[in-house]
């Protein structure tokens, strides 16, 4: 059951008994495949979308057609919680990066439950606040850092968020969320992969030493985690799924 | 639409480019090229560092070579002149 205490959604998962009893009778699966929206910029988000596994990426288009990765949520979050809390016109994209699935909520009704519970409201807020905190570090590294620094953050990132080691990206798609040409993304992967860091093969990529990683990727990194570990408990490897899935 | 394929040249290697890029034609694979070499030579300038590309090479689909185009064709005249 998606429902229970143990949801693989670090949200849900925190949530009360008596709260998650209110939450959990208006939960409907979802699954989301790669690529797919769930909700478009300036469109009205109708549905809450608590992530069990995958990446969904909120991404910020010019009117050139290039757009730009502001933060990446996955199980660690909530999609669109500001919609349950007098925020229902989104400012970014939200797409599916990684197969993923979850559960989601009618946004008009978590707003009602929002009022019935203090505690799930402050941890709607929360939510937002975390993910602000995100996009804001996000916006300091697109413009200080060095792409090497911010592809090796994206990388953890991800193998945070979907426990695994083998990451399905294309160079590609890199590059976009990046706002980096692809040339750029091939000559940076070339290099974390002499250094044994990675190993790339046509749209997958094997992260093969994380310390190493962590070390060639900017203060950001810790930076975001540091902000989900103080705002709503989550860091990853230490959360039960991750801890369930990791090598010993 | 084709894909093209941009192979970069550094020193004695070829850096291959296994996935590509659909684009509407030559022009604009060249154009993309560009663009491509815009940010690699940036890059390099503001990091201080020495870049890692000499030119790119444009494939078709086929593996056939198409254009070559030099890296420091992007950069500003004055700096282009310099070097002849």
């Amino acid at each position: 059951m998606p429902f229970t205490s143990n949801s693989p959604n670090h949200f849900l998962a925190s949530l009360s008994a008596d709260d998650r009893k209110l939450i959990a009778p208006h939960l409907k699966p979802l699954h989301l495949p790669h690529g797919a929206i769930f909700y478009k910029a300036e469109g009205t988000i109708e549905r809450v979308y608590f992530p069990h596994a995958g990446i969904v990426s909120l991404i910020v288009g010019v009117s050139s057609g290039q757009f730009v990765e502001a933060g990446v949520l996955g199980r660690n979050g909530v999609i669109g919680a500001g919609a349950a809390l007098d925020g229902q016109v989104a400012f970014n994209t939200a797409i599916s990066q990684a197969e993923g699935a979850g559960t989601v909520i009618d946004a008009s009704v978590l707003k009602r439950l929002a009022r019935e519970s203090e505690a799930i409201r402050i941890a709607l807020v929360r939510q937002e606040h975390v993910l602000a905190a995100q996009t804001q570090q996000v916006a300091a590294c697109n413009a200080l850092h060095e792409l090497e620094e911010r592809l090796s953050r994206w990388l953890l990132q991800s193998r945070d968020l979907l426990s695994s080691d083998t990451l399905p990206l294309t160079q590609e798609f890199l590059a976009q969320m990046l706002g980096v040409q692809r040339s750029s993304v091939t000559l940076v992967a070339r290099k974390l992969q002499q250094a044994g860091l990675i190993n790339y093969r046509r749209g997958r990529i094997h992260l093969l030493d994380v310390e190493g990683l962590q070390d060639s990727c900017c203060e950001c990194y810790g930076a975001i985690n540091a902000h989900f570990s103080r705002m709503i408990g989550w860091l990853p490897g230490v959360d039960p799924l991750s801890a369930r899935d990791a090598k010993p | 639409m084709a894909r093209y394929f941009f192979h970069i040249k550094d020193g004695g290697h070829l850096v291959r480019d296994e996935e590509g890029t659909d684009l509407a034609g030559p022009d604009h694979a060249r154009a993309h090229a560009l663009q491509s070499a815009r940010e690699l030579c940036a890059d390099a300038i503001k990091s201080g560092r020495d870049l890692d590309a000499d030119a790119f090479v444009i494939a078709d689909e086929q593996g056939q070579s198409l254009t070559f185009v030099p890296v420091a064709e992007v950069l500003p005249k004055r700096l282009r002149d310099r070097q002849r």
